[in-house]
């Protein structure tokens, strides 16, 4: 008897269908229901202007598209466990691997007939939708979704498949699968919470590993990006990230031709097993050690106000409380027992020296992290700031930039038994080396009044932070490039409040573009020249000293646009540049008094426990 | 007679543990090999090698001088029948006759018709709500309608009522003596295998302790019961490995060949003497010495 090499048996093909061809019809249901049948029946209550349909359209193919990616991450895992799950149980193993078939084929039919029935279903719901739409959507939306469908199907299958040859339960399968696909980002979160902790200066570095997590970019990254014309011009839509599903779809593959090779090796007594490959058992055991103590102790220090040595010691408890979880853990899924206490102390009793270890070493700062500070002279630049930062170029700014960083690390002990009591700021610096080097750095401050009275270091920081040259260069940075050409209009308001009638006034006045333009050549940019307006105030009694304010409305075209838009017109994007006006802001209260015969008043506090205030909105134009 | 299965030094561990050590093991073609030994011995896993499924971590499994793993062409001649068998949730004989025609090419329709008619199950009624007895016979009707030159069973005839033990072994004998058909049956119980094979070999603790044929076996022991006039000894240079006696009846397991040892004993002018069958597990016993006790346990389980 002759047996031809193939990788396609169409035997065990044909069987697989006839067992599992529900699951295949399931996910052809959900993306007909998701996308044609979605699509259509929002054309179909459609009410809008006609050549509005296609901008809508346009959204809804480019949101199914999205939802499809979504679909396929858990549509992807059940029919690799449909398709599979025969590793899993010795008996079924044993009848198909005592079959006259070569591993290579069956596992390649196997592959193949659990995926092209999903590449199919995808193209059915395009052409379904393609049918029931004709020409009303524009052009190469439907082949949008149906390439973001095929890749990320291709992205998850292959990827599901290969945890599949890792583990041989099919219970543990979508453990592994869903850890695997967000370890990256949950490990990536977790040692900068961590690293927070220990480290005091702690800045996160601007590179991420989040992109080695599919699951993370599939329901956070991708997604529509549109900008829209308020004139209704035109509307563009893309998908943002979208070059990612193709990098994933290439990694599908990869792992599919892995899972292969691993197959090829596969101990078939591994069904049963919670991981099938005996190398990586001690890898699973140390990795669940390890990866439980992090979350944990991320988990547990994440987003708090800890700062002090009792949250180092903390975190550190929460790291051998995790370890300890995960490793016996790990050893009860694999010993498949709970008897797991009385032996095999030893390799969590290197786990936690190696975690004491780090723990010592990042809390005495052996490599010299939080002591680090570079000299004025090694500074190209310094940016620095807190919720809006600006780039210092000044000597005398860089300087002065460097002094306060050095007296923020020599207070590291008051500031943080400051913040025990205390509001805090977030301060970020960001060194640009003259060597091309960067060194980050972040700190929470206190803000309180004592720190104001005491004039500390987030005093002398707002100081240097409401200078000219970083006023100009964070209400720049801001808005995307400020000009005069970019302004549409303004508005300015303003709130009178009577002490003696308790009754409140407020005023909206809306500029004209052009008023707008001169109110920011003649009053606005001289102030932030001086330093009189757009100054970042760290503590609450320096928040409001006027009761005005003026919001410029820009619009600028839109720059760093993806492609894939539908509309022919270029987009444009719209925001609003704010600021508040300072009783110092001479030049702008001298415009506003003479072209708008409005007064600046200092800002004044209602009682509003004694009785209510009464407000009048006052709505005006200027000329 | 040409050897079919050809087992050297074959070793395979689980998470460290020798489940088989060094096994060697030869079925010629055409014979019914009994593999015997006690639960955990190694038999299963040393079928499921043998059927391809394990890959051995060292040593060779040949049939018909070929490696079997990975193999085929020789896979397609091996049908295995396991302890615990397996059919789909939902299938019914029919269905899984699809399987099989499609994945063994030598797989006879007309074999399966007629084998219908020996063990008369509803081959539309779903496998799963046979009984553990029907589905042992399904599994052989189908294995059987492969047409194999090598039948691998484990554990084949638990679940199985007498009458078709013995109608499945008659078809199974059948298929040896017109096709040469070379069995390898492993089971637990020595006496279950006593009238069906013409090889045995013992397995322990991964091991091959002994194997042998049967009429070698045979031929070279010899069981007799006696009673010889008052006064008289058994004649000098008999081989006696077992004597026990009731009242003057002796019982006598010597070893050599029948007609000698009767010839000698004549000679002494018994008031009686007859010659007993002698049971595998006699054979066995006694040719192991009778004194191992792990060995005394596998036989009398």
């Amino acid at each position: 008897m002759k047996f031809k090499t193939s990788f396609f048996h169409k035997g065990l093909a044909l069987n697989l269908l006839r067992r599992c061809w529900p699951v295949w019809l399931a996910y052809l249901a959900l993306m007909i229901f998701e996308f044609p049948m979605n699509i259509y029946g929002n054309m179909q209550s459609w009410r809008g202007p006609l050549p509005d349909l296609a901008d809508m359209l346009a959204n809804n193919i480019l949101q199914s598209a999205c939802s499809a990616a979504e679909i396929s991450f858990f549509a992807c895992i059940v029919v690799v466990m449909a398709v599979f799950g025969y590793l899993y149980n010795m008996r079924t193993c044993g009848m198909i691997n005592a079959f006259p078939v070569r591993r290579e084929t069956v596992f390649c039919t196997f592959a193949l007939t659990g995926l092209v029935p999903m590449l199919l279903a995808d193209c059915l719901a395009a052409l379904l939708t393609v049918v029931l739409i004709g020409n009303a959507a524009p052009a190469g939306t439907v082949a949008q979704w149906l390439s973001m469908a095929v890749m990320s199907n291709v992205a998850f299958y292959g990827f599901g498949v290969f945890c599949a040859m890792l583990t041989g339960s099919l219970f543990i399968l979508p453990l592994v699968y869903l850890v695997l696909n967000f370890t990256a980002v949950v490990v990536e979160e977790c040692l900068h919470a961590l690293l927070d902790v220990f480290l005091y200066g702690y800045a996160r570095p601007k590179g991420t590993i989040s992109w080695l997590s599919p699951g993370n970019a599939v329901f956070r990254d991708i997604h529509v990006r549109y900008v829209y014309d308020r004139a209704r011009i035109g509307v563009a839509y893309s998908i943002e990230n979208a070059s990612a599903l193709v990098t994933y779809c290439v990694f599908g593959v990869v792992f599919l031709l892995l899972a292969l090779l691993l197959y090829r090796k596969r101990r078939m007594e591994a069904a049963g097993d919670t991981v099938a490959i005996p190398v990586l058992k001690p890898v699973f055991k140390y990795c669940m050690a390890f990866g439980t103590a992090l979350v944990l102790a991320g988990f547990v220090t994440s987003g708090q106000s800890l700062h002090s040595r009792t949250a180092a010691l903390l975190a550190c408890a929460m790291l051998l409380l995790g370890a300890f979880i995960g490793y016996f853990t790990a050893e009860m899924l694999m010993q498949k027992t709970v008897h797991v206490f009385t032996s095999r102390w030893k390799g969590l009793i290197i786990t936690w020296a190696i975690l004491l270890v780090f723990s010592a070493f990042c809390e005495a700062d052996l490599i010299g992290y939080e002591k680090r500070l570079p000299s004025a002279e090694e500074v190209e630049s310094v940016t620095v700031g807190a919720y809006g930062m600006s780039e210092l170029h000044e000597a005398q700014n860089i300087a002065d930039a460097v002094a306060i960083h050095g007296d923020i690390i020599a207070h590291k002990d008051e500031q943080e038994k400051k913040l025990d009591s205390s509001y805090a700021t977030t301060i970020n610096y960001e060194y640009h080396l003259k060597n091309g080097r960067t060194l980050r750095r972040t700190y929470r401050l206190a803000s309180g009044e004592e720190e104001r009275q005491e004039k500390g270091d987030l005093w002398q920081m707002q100081e240097l932070l409401n200078r000219p040259e970083a006023i100009l260069d964070r209400v720049r940075e801001e808005n995307g490039g400020l000009t005069p050409e970019s302004i549409d209009r303004a508005s300015v308001y303003t709130r009178v409040y009577d002490e003696r009638t308790r009754y409140e006034t407020e005023k909206d006045l809306v500029l004209t573009a052009e008023q707008a333009r001169d109110l920011y050549l003649n009053g606005i940019l001289p102030d932030m020249e001086e330093g009189r307006i757009g100054r970042m105030k760290f503590f609450e009694k320096d928040d409001r000293l006027s009761d005005t304010s003026i919001s410029l409305e820009l619009s600028a075209a839109e720059e760093n646009f993806l492609g894939g838009g539908t509309s022919p017109i270029p987009a444009r994007r719209f925001y609003s540049s704010y600021f508040s006006v300072d009783l110092d802001s001479v030049h702008t209260i001298a415009w506003l008094k003479e072209n708008a015969e409005l007064d600046v008043m200092p800002y004044t506090r209602p009682s509003y426990e004694d009785d209510t205030v009464i407000s009048a909105p006052v709505y005006t134009g200027v000329g | 007679m040409s050897d079919a299965i050809v087992i050297r030094n074959l070793v395979k561990t689980f998470d460290g543990f020798r489940a088989l050590d060094g096994v060697n093991l030869t079925v010629p073609s055409g014979s019914v090999y009994g593999l015997v030994g006690t639960n955990g011995a190694g038999k299963s896993s040393c079928i499921r090698c043998l059927a391809g499924i394990y890959r051995q971590d060292g040593g060779d499994i040949l049939v018909d001088g070929q490696p079997v793993f990975e193999n085929p062409a020789v896979k397609a001649r091996i049908a295995y029948i396991p302890d615990d068998i397996f059919f789909y949730s939902q299938a019914g004989i029919n269905d899984m006759v699809k399987v099989f025609r499609d994945v063994y090419p030598s797989f006879r329709m007309d074999r399966f018709t007629e084998l219908g008619k020996i063990f008369n199950l509803d081959p539309k009624q779903p496998l799963r709500k046979f009984s553990k007895g029907m589905q042992k016979q399904a599994a052989f009707w189908l294995a059987l309608s492969v047409m194999p030159d090598v039948l691998l069973l484990d554990e084949p005839m638990d679940g199985l009522d007498p009458l078709m033990r013995r109608k499945t072994w008659s078809v199974l004998l059948g298929e040896v003596a017109e096709r040469e058909l070379t069995v390898l049956v492993s089971s637990h119980n020595l006496r279950e295998l006593e009238d069906v094979c013409d090889h045995v070999g013992i397995l322990d603790h991964g091991k091959m302790l002994l194997q042998r044929s049967l009429s070698d076996l045979q031929e070279n022991m010899v069981k007799i019961q006696a009673v010889l006039p008052e006064g008289t000894d058994l004649p000098d240079g008999l081989h006696v490995l077992h004597r026990s006696a009731t009242g003057r009846l002796q019982q006598l397991i010597l070893r050599g060949r029948a007609e000698d040892v009767e010839r000698q004993i004549a000679a002494c002018n018994p008031v009686y003497m007859d010659v007993l069958p002698l049971t595998l597990e006699e054979i066995f016993i006694y040719e192991l010495g009778g004194a191992d006790y792990e060995v005394q346990n596998i036989l009398l389980s």
